[in-house]
This record gives C-alpha cells, sequence and structure tokens, in this order.
C-alpha cells in the first residue's frame, strides 16, 4: 500500500516540479540562456497571489489568471531592457546578469515584504480524498490538475498558432528564422515573457501547497527545477514532465526504502548523473531511438 | 552649656554616620565613590533576526528591548547610587545568519565599544554570539537560545532559558500524569521528529532518557532529523504515519511547524498526544493554523496566563507595544531587567564585577516560573517550564505544573 501511495504522491508532486520548470525550459529553447531570476519571479508571484487573496480572498488558482499575465508583461520587461543587450555575449553574462535580477529581487522584497515566512490557506488546505487507505491532499492535486492544463494548453499554443510555431521555429535555427522574416527581436521577447508568465503561474499555484518567505523562495524546490530541464533536456516541453515524473519517483521511492533526508540527496545526484552521461537528457534517448 | 555641646557633638555623629544630610557633604559615601566609573550612558548592543524566517519573533523581541530601555530613560535613568545613569542601545540586523550575527557582536565589542551586551534569537546564531563574548571578555545576557551546547565552556555569557533537554522531561512528567490517570496508554509509544541542531538533538536526549529511565511508561518507536525552513514535509510524515505511534513529538520552529503542522493535517494524520516542544500556543502560528492546531500541547519558558502580579503588570506595561506577550518578549524583558541590575546593584560596568554579579545573584522578581531566576556554573537559567494546550476558537489552557493549572487538558487528543 505504501508504494501505492508513493507512486500516486510522486504523481503528483511530478506536476508540480513540472510547472516550475516550463517557464525555465522554454526561455533555453529559445534564447540559449539559464534563467536563475525564476526563482525570483515565483517568490513575487507568491506575494502577489498572496495580497490577491488576503485583499480579495481570490484563490491561488483563480489568482494564476491574473498573474500570468501580469508577469507576461514583467518577463518582457526584463527581456528589452535588460536581456536583449547581453545575448551575443558570452553565457556566463547572462547567467550574471539574471542572478543579480535574482538578488535584486530577493532583496527588495524581503526589503518592502518583509522576512516573514508566508502561506496563503485556501479553505481546502486541509481537505482530503480518501482512497482505501490512501490519502490525497485536496490543493496537491488540484494544483496538479493546474499544471497538467498548463501543460496540454502550451503544447496546444506552440503547436497550433502561428506565434507558438515562430518561437519554436526560433528554438532550431535563429539565422533561419531571420531569413524568413520572423521578427526575432520580438519573438524573444514574448518567448521571455511566456516563461516569466510561466513562472508566475507556478508561483501562484505553489502558494496553495507551500509556504513561501523572499530570502530562500521555494528553497530546493527551485534548484529541482534544474535538475528537471537537464534531465528533460533542456528544451523539450513533454521532455520537462517525464523528466518531473521520473525525478518524483526516484525520490519518493527513495524516501519510502530509505531516510526521508535522502529525498534532496536523490535530485542533485541525479542532476550530476544525467549531466555526465547522458547530458542530452532524456529527449535526446528519445530521439537517437526514433532515429534507429 | 557644656551639656549642650556635648549633645549636639554626639548628635553630628550619629547624623554623619547614618550617612545623613544632604548631597555635596565633605564625607561621601562608598557609593557615590563607586559610580565614577559608570557613564552618564551606558551602551548596550543586540543583534536580531530582523529579516528572515525568524524576523517576526526578533521584531517582538526588539520592542521588548527598546520599551523597557525607553521607560527607563524616561524616567530619568537607571538609579546607580547616587546618579541616574541612561541606556543607549543599539540592535542590528543579523539576517538570521550566525556568522553574520558573530560579526556583528565583534564589531559592538571593537568598533562601537559597547559596555555590556544583551542576546540575540535562536540557538545556532546565539551559540555564535556567545564565542564572540567569550572571546573578548564581554558579559552578555541572552534569552533566546535554550540549547546546553551553547553554554560549553562559557565563561562570560548568562543565558535565561532552561535546557531543552528539560522541556523534554517536563513533557514526559505530564504525560506520566495522565497515564497514570487512564488517558494516553502506558507504555506510550512515540514518533520523535526534531531538527537538525543542537537544540533538537537535546529534545530528542531528553525523551531517550525519559524511555530509559521508565521503559515501562515510553517506547521511542520513531526518530528522524529535518531540516530547518523546510517547504515540504510530507516523506518524514509518511514515515511517521507507518510508525504507528501513539505520540508525536516534534521540536521545531514556528515558521516549520506551521508548515508541518499543514501537512500533517493533509495527510489524515493522528495521534493522541502531538507536541511541537516549546511552539504551539503562538499567535502567528494560531492565526495561520487555526483548529488545526487545537489540543497541540507546548512547553515553554513563560506564558502570560501564568498568575502572579510581576506577570499582570509587565502585561499592562507590555500593552503599549502593541505585539502579542509571546515567552520571547517576557524574555528579551527579563533580559534587559537582569543585566541592569546587575549595574544597579554593582555600582560599575566593570565587567568581571558584572560578571560575577550576574552568576551569583538570585534575580528575583522575575517573569518567568518560580518568579526568580539563578544562573548555573555553565551560565544557563534551570527554571521550571509551564506547559499548555491549544484549546478551539485560538484559546489556550495553563495545564502543568497543576499549582498553576487554568484548566484540563483534554488527553488524548479529540479525533475531530
Amino acid at each position: 500500500m505504501r508504494l501505492v501511495e508513493a507512486l500516486i504522491s510522486a504523481l503528483l508532486v511530478a506536476g508540480l516540479y513540472a510547472t516550475m520548470s516550463y517557464g525555465l525550459a522554454l526561455i533555453y529553447g529559445v534564447m540559449k540562456i539559464i534563467n536563475l531570476a525564476n526563482a525570483g519571479v515565483m517568490m513575487l508571484a507568491a506575494f502577489t497571489t498572496f495580497f490577491l487573496w488576503q485583499s480579495f480572498g481570490l484563490d491561488p488558482l483563480v489568482s494564476v489568471l491574473v498573474v500570468a499575465p501580469l508577469f507576461f508583461v514583467v518577463g518582457a520587461l526584463i527581456e528589452v531592457v535588460f536581456v536583449r543587450r547581453v545575448l551575443n555575449e558570452k553565457p556566463v553574462v547572462s547567467l550574471l546578469l539574471l542572478f543579480g535580477i535574482l538578488l535584486v529581487m530577493q532583496a527588495g522584497a524581503s526589503l518592502f515584504l518583509g522576512g516573514d515566512v508566508r502561506s496563503v490557506r485556501p479553505v481546502y488546505v486541509q481537505e482530503v480524498i480518501r482512497l482505501g487507505d490512501v490519502v490525497i491532499a485536496y490543493n496537491r492535486l488540484l494544483v496538479f490538475v493546474a499544471g497538467v492544463i498548463i501543460l496540454i494548453g502550451l503544447e496546444l499554443f506552440l503547436r497550433r498558432t502561428f506565434l507558438g510555431r515562430a518561437i519554436r521555429a526560433l528554438a532550431q535555427d535563429r539565422d533561419a528564422c531571420r531569413l524568413a522574416g520572423i521578427d526575432v527581436r520580438r519573438v524573444s521577447m514574448i518567448a521571455f515573457g511566456l516563461g516569466t508568465a510561466l513562472a508566475g503561474a507556478a508561483g501562484a499555484l505553489l502558494t496553495a501547497v507551500f509556504p513561501f518567505d523572499p530570502v530562500t523562495p521555494y528553497g530546493t524546490l527551485q534548484l529541482k527545477s534544474f535538475t528537471i530541464i537537464v534531465l528533460g533536456g533542456l528544451e523539450s516541453i513533454p521532455g520537462i514532465a517525464v523528466a518531473a515524473f521520473v525525478l518524483a519517483v526516484a525520490e519518493n521511492l527513495t524516501v519510502t526504502i530509505s531516510k526521508p533526508q535522502l529525498e534532496n540527496l536523490v535530485s542533485f545526484v541525479l542532476l550530476v548523473v544525467v549531466l555526465v552521461v547522458m547530458p542530452g537528457g532524456l529527449a535526446a534517448i528519445i530521439r537517437r531511438r526514433r532515429i534507429a | 552649656m557644656r551639656g549642650l555641646y556635648a549633645v549636639a557633638l554626639v548628635a553630628a555623629f550619629v547624623i554623619a554616620a547614618c550617612g545623613g544630610g544632604s548631597g555635596g557633604g565633605t564625607a561621601p559615601s562608598s557609593s557615590a565613590a563607586v559610580t565614577v566609573n559608570v557613564p552618564d550612558t551606558v551602551k548596550l548592543a543586540a543583534a536580531l533576526p530582523l529579516t528572515g524566517a525568524d524576523s517576526s519573533i526578533a521584531k517582538i523581541m526588539k520592542d521588548s528591548y527598546e520599551l523597557f530601555f525607553k521607560q527607563l530613560n524616561d524616567a530619568g535613568g537607571l538609579q546607580v547610587g547616587s546618579k541616574k545613569v541612561k541606556f543607549d542601545l543599539k540592535i542590528e540586523d543579523n539576517k538570521g545568519d550566525a556568522a553574520a550575527s558573530g560579526q556583528l557582536y565583534e564589531k559592538f565589542i571593537t568598533q562601537d565599544n559597547v559596555d555590556l551586551l544583551l542576546g540575540g534569537y535562536n540557538t545556532t546564531i546565539v551559540t555564535q554570539e556567545v564565542k564572540v563574548a567569550n572571546r573578548y571578555k564581554m558579559p552578555y545576557v541572552g534569552g533566546g537560545g535554550a540549547s546546553s551546547s551553547i553554554y560549553v565552556d562559557n565563561v562570560w555569557a548568562v543565558g535565561i532559558l532552561a535546557s531543552i533537554e528539560k522541556l523534554a522531561a517536563t513533557q514526559l512528567d505530564f504525560i506520566k500524569t495522565q497515564q497514570d490517570a487512564n488517558k494516553l496508554p502506558k507504555p506510550l509509544k512515540i514518533a520523535v521528529a526534531y531538527e537538525n541542531s543542537s537544540h533538537g538533538k537535546e529534545f530528542l536526549k531528553g525523551i531517550q532518557d525519559g524511555e530509559k529511565a521508565a521503559p515501562d511508561r515510553f517506547k521511542v518507536v520513531f526518530n528522524e532529523t529535518f531540516d530547518l525552513n523546510g517547504r515540504d514535509y510530507t516523506s518524514l510524515l509518511n514515515k511517521v504515519k507507518d510508525a504507528n505511534a501513539d505520540a508525536y513529538m516534534i521540536d521545531a520552529r514556528v515558521a516549520d511547524y506551521i508548515t508541518m503542522q499543514t501537512q500533517y493535517k493533509q495527510l489524515g494524520m493522528y495521534h493522541q498526544y502531538l507536541t511541537y516542544g516549546p511552539r504551539g500556543p503562538e499567535k502567528a502560528a494560531r492565526d495561520a493554523l487555526k483548529d488545526s492546531s487545537d489540543y497541540i500541547t507546548a512547553a515553554t519558558w513563560f506564558d502570560s496566563l501564568m498568575p502572579g502580579d510581576n506577570v499582570k503588570k509587565w502585561l499592562d506595561t507590555f500593552k503599549a507595544t502593541g505585539d502579542s506577550p509571546e515567552w520571547y518578549a517576557a524574555s528579551a524583558w527579563e533580559c534587559a531587567r537582569i543585566l541592569t541590575g546587575a549595574i544597579q546593584k554593582g555600582l560599575t560596568i566593570d565587567k568581571q564585577k558584572i560578571h560575577d554579579i550576574l552568576f551569583s545573584t538570585s534575580w528575583d522578581g522575575s517573569l518567568f516560573p518560580g518568579g526568580s531566576i539563578k544562573f548555573d556554573k555553565t551560565g544557563q537559567a534551570n527554571n521550571d517550564y509551564v506547559m499548555t494546550q491549544n484549546t478551539p476558537s485560538g484559546n489556550r489552557i495553563l495545564i502543568w505544573p497543576k499549582d498553576i493549572a487554568t484548566g484540563t487538558a483534554t488527553m488524548p487528543v479529540p479525533k475531530k
């Protein structure tokens, strides 16, 4: 029974992990930069959700509809004002720039919002669904469903719309896009904005499950996103979903048969192993099989 | 006439011997001679985690320190012998970082030239502060760290919080009474989760010592550490669930208590006895957790429900801050009271003399249980704990010790 419970728990946690990682993967795919400010965006989105909940009683799931567009604008501004200027520099420059933006976000939030740990507690925060001996937390289930909806919506957008196809094309060949008449600067801005909106949506959804503070935005959860995008193949949205599930299962099984403290260690060991053994991640393995 | 002179002469000697007469006399009292060493303004300092996970607690401690010294200064200063002495209190933010706090205390001593030190908050940080106080041989009065490890090889610091092992032992003493009343099973199967710090380890040790002393009453069936400031405790909680314990005893900080208790409820868990060590009745936690924190039991160093004139008077005074009168507010107040008391008693700010007075005096008139604080040779106080149980609608009752209990504990915890 514990095994069944562990697998269900892994599935729900995978939804959370995937939601946190979509934005990172999208921005890396299009612009080939690691958005270290992702954690800061999630934290600011969490605070926005918190204030919407506190002031208007807006449920975190509903507030995604407000937070995501708001952070799309924030992301687009960051791209235009900062990222665009360093895009042709060495990768370390954009990495440091976005790390700097993260630190500014953390320090600013800490200064103006205080360092307290906050939590959003919608009415269903303690509701559970019992399936025999298996107990499923309602809020985790809802966040999982929301994560799946976002995944489907993102895939449909990227595959069925002109703009989505332009973003995918940009991820494949920037110069070819220019030759094809795609406004590369505009699409890059939209892609960065979209990635930031996804991080914002994740920040809003996570408030329904985890407390947050400006100093350690979602703690090690954010670091796990890096494991997931490396494992998923950096640019593949479905790869992210699979990688999130693989990581969550690995963590849950390890904890079930061993000690809870090993949970985070699994993630970071996996990151090292994937980088050394299969740098292209799961997506590369799938591609290789298709070719064979 | 000669007789009259003789009477006048005797009277003059008697008056002089009794120290009578107005100031400015030719024979200064001994106290006036010593107060020469006390400056008009005594400089004190403390570092607190004003930003970060413990910022709410730090803010209340800061308010308590500041109110104490504001009242003293507004009244013209502390009467030290024949002199009124004012206080200049400097409080800086250590951001919840132990190394940063150590550096701040070093700065207080070497650059700001403060005269004496007041303590910060949280065991890890206080440990660092006490090391600095000892390195510079500077008296330090702290009320924000309870781990006995703080006071290993300590000479110059005193801490007013009794040890964590005693906290665990107090809870087990209370449980014994519930077992004897057939409210809790014997032996009680206990699952222990503790923060990964000396604070947490001492909590576990206290319970394990209790188990060794009374194996017929207590059986620890599970024990595990967890990291501070965690976000997801479901893995740990699932393990606790599998342990099938009767009691779940956790040692956690307020933020971790809120997170873990939320997830505990989300997993549909239940134990006949549930405690987060010293946490439970804090207003911030009760506001966040609402009825999810009902029936949680806590052992703390002070509770505002305690009887006594000192407590009543302090509660009236402390209202001015608008803060909830939590144990750490009382603790900060007590630190300030004891340190200024030492200056007043010693008529000096000489470090060695203040140290000797701190260690040798019974600090009566205390807000803490027993009404008096006495430091042992390690520098740590050993006052009793009070125990509370949260009750519905955000209320709580005192349940231990029996003589000050304001209600009867609900044991086992209702299943809802």
